[in-house]
């Protein structure tokens, strides 16, 4: 059921929300309609929905798998658990192979055709082969689309050739796109989001058509390459083998004698080699194939007036005059002129800043220098993002978003799924809700150390093993701290309680959380709290899978039978394993004689043993063994879900500690009479 | 007033059905499309599934965030990086048909299970699932550690390289900082794996780009690599040994390496070990140093004579050559190359034809040359990286600030194509891979995820 929203009673904010609500669920269903790369056509809101949930599912993991812009690395792979809990989904899975195996299979040909292409070399390729590629690409848009015509039955097969030759041109401006021979292609989950996005007509169709399958055909080439590049980099894990082949030099050319030997081709990457462009160029001189040879010509006519940087930039020019763009030239000249202005830009904001760093040295206020060092981040922020727009912006939008995720300032509508019903049923507007990220290492749980301390308003110091809800970063969870506290030796031992008036370490199970970050605890969430509610603060100081935390074990032992400085002694260990495990260890008795475990006795009762000491013991004395035992820690985490009870915190029901056990239940203190 | 409600209680809150997270995203405008195309990108924001509202059994560790499990089919390919990143990306891994094909001997390899055992050692809490046949293996990544005088011992059928290559990335982001000492073959292997030497020439250069112990002043806080003993293929006896020592840091830099500037000088060292001649070595050198001088003058190759009686080297023979050009703008390109030992056995029916002449072993005066080719060869590609460095790099410069890296390689390897699908798998970062027509080379640049090592203990 829908929860229930009073039009009355959120503000205009949330009333927007609400439309945008209503807008995702229209268009997930149409997602599930139009994402389908398979042959079934589905109708709008059909019942066929149902049975394809899992199938659709597959696909927008898939999709979203393949390149997840938001930066949200935490988890970015769900399918595996999808792929876990229902055992149906693999079998869609299977399907939907079986369907792209097919698609392989009629395109493979042209695929072969056009990655050869690119994997050679792109800069000759510009348009001799590409008659060939275009009957290729006119065929095979041809035939799946017709695909497609037998099930969904559009109108939309005119100018069937101009649109292949359309996608072939687009295909043409991506010349060698190692991007995609690496990734694959990701238009597949911008085009299908866009179809599922845009409410469009059937005159829209044709498009979303034609993009689809230019899609495909690149999503499946992508896919048959990776598989063959794992079949070539074979089980050895090795870096070098490839497919169990040593790659081997010619070494017959580079020993090769002559002019223009391979060598010889080389010289320029060398100081000894000319100079003919500033080092900063990036290796643009190393045109060492014979076809390029034309240019090097031309570079050491260039090269008369002097293999200095100024003569280097005339030459520049003049090349960029000669070009017959004018409008290039224009650009570069705009270029230039940016280039030359950001680089006075940045040497006066470097000079300011120096000159108002040396002022702070002399006793700047505290919210000048506040409002300096915000300014400073700002600078370099603005920096950060001009030279993310540089290296990533210039191929548009999509492929920013692509490598960079989406960053401050764009909006997106973010979809949850899985939320418990529970929460829609008590969700109250008058809390907003605030959405984060973390990081993968955030998400698991592990042990965490951190300095600790009992609030100083707080009463009562805090009993180790009684549960605490701690509030870390953006959680609030109960667990069981464990408080312990650092011996010279950097041994850390066991506290009963936390210290009056100082801190401690408390060790505790939970998420784990970067180092630095605060930490509040309190006891109780509900009930009324008599004097202050925090119980304690603190700060992460350390991860980590186990900590060692150990307490005073005495073992104690009796003579049996003393000789001059020796005596055998039993009761302290219990078998002769254990005595070895301890031998060598010091002892004590009662008087404060001091010796040392020997060795076990064979006779006697298991785990006695010989022992010496500094002077003869008494038959009445008691021998102690003074060791450390590892405190085990309780791994228990409780996260507080206020927000899937009616009543919030006070629905939420923690660990009781046993004080309050026994106050509410009237059980008596337990005494130990021997302790 | 105000509740802030964190939105991973959803995550933590234990459902049945998978939560899912989509983001869309809609721009208003961008150029080659018309404006009602509407942009939308769905991204998986994933969760941990059903985080036990009590305890959680530690040995079921990894069922409890399966969603998050990298999972593998194809075997034991990329066996090292693997691993590697599920530690750095706090993943668990599933690793499925290691050579279930093989009817002879399936499953891990004895190399393998060496280095299952070495991360164990540098970890806390991994928990590593072999099942009987060896064939799957279920990997739940725990703390890093680090430490120092750690030692582990590597089968002969693998070089201590292959070792070093497969802990590199992780060094650094440690709890502690790390020396630990390896045994194993140093030489005769490069062939298949770059060598311990090769690490510490191309290696460590870019250890330093990234900002890895450039900020501590004492040597012995720098990263190394140290060849004290050597041992070349196909015997060790436990006689090569290499120390390893590397800093922690709380972060990487970003790197810009896109200047490979032009060479002005090359070093290298020609290596015999066990070889009773010591002219063996020389005359490597002077056959690499003869093609390098057409080209510079400023070239250096050393000789380095290891016997059995002085230097307690391995028993087997072994000749190899490193050599590493270095550019003005302090780009090091590294190659080696190696006596093959297979040679030794096959005698003279090489099948296999590794090396060029064929009439069975390769003179040094051959293998000189051969060495000085192959630098040549990285040098022509024209990358600031050599070919075996860009795995390394890239996985780097994926876990940088969240800034642009970038950087040019000459040739990207296969391997390092695998590299860059795998981050994309466990990261989510995709490289800008962007081909330069002009000096035919390729450059990558990446936004980086912001990593920070989180095991570092804050004082």
């Amino acid at each position: 059921e829908e929860p229930e929203y009073d039009p009355d009673e959120p503000a205009g904010m949330l009333k927007g929300l609400q439309d945008v609500d209503e807008a995702v669920d229209e268009r997930m269903e149409r997602s599930t309609l139009r994402l389908f790369k398979g042959s079934k056509a589905v109708e709008a809101g059909s019942d066929e929905e149902e049975d394809d949930d899992d199938y659709d599912d597959e696909n927008i993991q898939q999709i979203s798998n393949d390149a997840v812009p938001f930066r949200m690395r935490g988890d970015p792979a769900e399918d595996d658990d999808e792929n876990e809990s229902d055992a149906s989904s693999s079998e869609d899975s299977d399907s939907d192979s079986d369907s792209d195996d097919d698609d392989n299979q009629n395109k493979s040909d042209d695929d072969d055709d056009s990655d050869s292409n690119d994997e050679n070399d792109s800069a000759s390729e510009s348009g001799s082969n590409s008659d060939d590629d275009d009957s290729d690409d006119g065929e095979s848009v041809g035939s799946g689309e017709e695909d497609k015509a037998l099930q969904s039955g559009v109108s939309w097969k005119s100018g069937i050739a101009e649109r292949a030759a359309q996608s072939f041109l687009e295909r043409q401006a991506s010349v060698l796109n190692l991007q995609e021979l690496i990734y694959g292609s990701n238009k597949s989950k911008l085009v299908t989001d866009e179809d599922d996005d845009g409410d469009k007509s059937d005159s829209d169709d044709d498009e979303f058509f034609k993009l689809k399958k230019s899609t495909r055909e690149s999503t499946n080439s992508s896919e048959r390459k990776s598989n063959e590049a794992v079949s070539l980099l074979g089980e050895e894990d090795s870096s070098r083998l490839i497919s169990g082949e040593i790659e081997r030099i010619d070494m017959e050319e580079w020993l090769e004698e002559g002019g223009d030997n391979l060598i010889e081709s080389l010289r320029d990457k060398f100081v000894t080699g000319k100079w003919d462009k500033p080092a900063g160029s990036g290796g643009g001189n190393d045109d060492d194939d014979g076809s390029a040879f034309g240019d090097f010509e031309d570079l050491e006519t260039g090269e008369q007036y002097g293999p200095n940087g100024e003569v280097l930039s005339d030459n520049d020019d003049e090349a960029s005059d000669s070009d017959p763009t004018a409008g290039m030239t224009d650009a570069e000249i705009r270029a230039y002129n940016a280039e030359k202005k950001a680089k006075q830009k940045k040497g006066f904001d470097n000079e300011y800043d120096e000159e108002k760093k040396t002022k702070g040295m002399g006793g700047m206020k505290d919210d000048e220098a506040e409002n300096e060092y915000l300014e400073t981040l700002k600078r370099q922020k603005e920096e950060k993002m001009k030279r993310n727009q540089e290296e990533f912006g210039k191929e548009g939008e999509r492929t920013r978003l692509r490598h960079e995720g989406f960053r401050q300032g764009l909006y997106c509508r973010i979809r949850i799924d899985g939320v418990p019903a529970a929460f829609l049923d008590n969700y109250s507007p008058e809390q907003p809700l605030v959405i984060g990220g973390l990081t993968p290492q955030e998400t698991n749980l592990g042990f965490v150390r951190c300095r600790f301390k009992k609030h100083r308003w707080h009463r009562k110091i805090l009993k180790c093993n009684d549960p605490l809800v701690f509030s870390i970063g953006w959680r609030r969870f109960q667990s069981i701290p464990t408080f312990s506290t650092e011996d010279q030796n950097g041994r850390h031992r066991y506290l009963k309680y936390t210290p009056e008036h100082m801190h401690c370490f408390a060790t505790f199970y939970g998420p784990q959380c970067p180092p630095n970050t605060g930490i509040l605890a309190i006891q109780r969430m509900t009930g009324n709290i008599t004097g202050f509610r925090i119980a304690a603060t603190g700060v992460v100081l350390e991860l980590n899978a186990s900590f060692p935390v150990v307490k005073k074990l005495k073992l104690v032992g009796t003579p049996t039978k003393i000789y001059k400085n020796t005596a055998f002694i039993t009761g302290m260990f219990n078998s002769d394993l254990e005595v070895s495990r301890f031998e060598g260890a010091s002892i004590r008795t009662v008087s404060g004689i001091r010796g040392q475990v020997k060795k076990a006795l064979r006779e006697g009762q298991p785990g006695s043993f010989r022992a010496t000491f500094e002077d003869k013991i008494l038959r009445s004395d008691i021998v102690f063994c003074r060791t450390w035992m590892p405190v085990e820690m309780k791994e228990y985490y409780n996260p507080v879900t206020n927000h899937l009870a009616a009543t919030g915190t006070d629905g939420w029901y923690g660990m009781k500690n046993k004080a309050l056990l026994q106050l509410e239940t009237n059980t008596p203190i337990e005494v130990n009479p021997d302790s | 007033q105000g509740f802030i409600i964190p939105f991973f209680i959803l995550r933590c809150y234990p459902t049945p059905t998978t939560a899912k997270c989509e983001v869309y995203k809609e721009t208003h405008h961008y150029p080659q499309y018309p404006p009602h195309h509407h942009l939308t990108a769905a991204a998986e924001m994933g969760k941990s599934s059903a985080t036990a509202f009590s305890k959680r059994k530690n040995s079921g560790g990894g069922s409890s965030s399966s969603s998050r499990t990298l999972r593998f089919e194809d075997g034991a390919t990329q066996f090292r990086q693997r691993i590697v990143v599920s530690l750095l990306s706090h993943r668990p891994l599933l690793i499925r048909n290691i050579r279930a094909d093989d009817l002879q001997n399936p499953g891990l390899k004895d190399y393998e299970a060496s280095f299952l055992r070495l991360i164990d050692q540098l970890t806390n809490g991994s928990k590593i699932e072999i099942n009987s046949t060896g064939t799957q293996l279920r990997f739940h990544p725990g703390t890093l550690l680090g430490g120092t005088d750690l030692k582990h011992a590597c089968p002969d059928s693998r070089s201590i390289g292959w070792f070093l290559e497969g802990i590199l990335p992780l060094a650094p982001f440690g709890k502690e900082s790390l020396a630990i000492t390896f045994t194993g073959i140093t030489d005769g292997l490069c062939q298949v794996d770059p060598s311990a030497d090769y690490w510490n020439r191309s290696g460590l250069p870019l250890f330093s780009a990234f900002g890895i112990g450039v900020e501590n002043d004492f040597d012995e806080e720098k990263p190394q690599i140290r060849v004290l003993q050597r041992a070349a293929a196909p015997e060790s006896e436990g006689n090569g040994k290499v120390l390893f020592t590397c800093p922690i840091v709380k972060q990487l830099q970003s790197i810009d390496m896109v200047d490979p500037g032009k060479i002005k000088r090359i070093r290298g060292t020609a290596i015999s070990c066990k070889i009773v001649s010591s002219s063996m070595a020389a005359r490597v050198a002077y056959a690499a140093k003869g093609i390098f001088h057409k080209l510079l003058p400023d070239v250096w190759i050393h000789t380095d004579v290891h016997t059995s009686k002085r230097h307690r080297c391995g028993p087997s023979p072994g000749i190899m050559m490193v050599v590493s050009s270095e550019s003005t703008t302090g780009i090091i390109l590294t190659a080696e190359c190696c006596m093959d030992h297979r040679q030794h056995q096959q005698g003279v029916n090489t099948d296999s034809s590794l090396i060029p002449s064929k009439t069975g072993l390769e003179i040094p005066e051959d293998l000189g040359k051969r060495g000085a080719c192959m630098l040549l060869e990285e040098i022509r590609r024209g990358g600031c990286i050599d070919t075996s460095c860009q795995s390394l790099a890239f996985l780097w410069m994926a876990l940088t600030p969240e800034d642009v890296s970038r950087i040019r390689v000459g040739t990207l390897s296969q391997y390092s194509i695998e590299t860059l699908r795998l981050i994309k798998h466990a990261f989510d970062v995709e490289f800008k891979v962007t081909p330069d027509m002009e000096s035919k080379t390729v450059l990558l640049s990446c936004l980086g995820t912001g990593y920070r090592n989180m095991a570092k203990a804050s004082t």
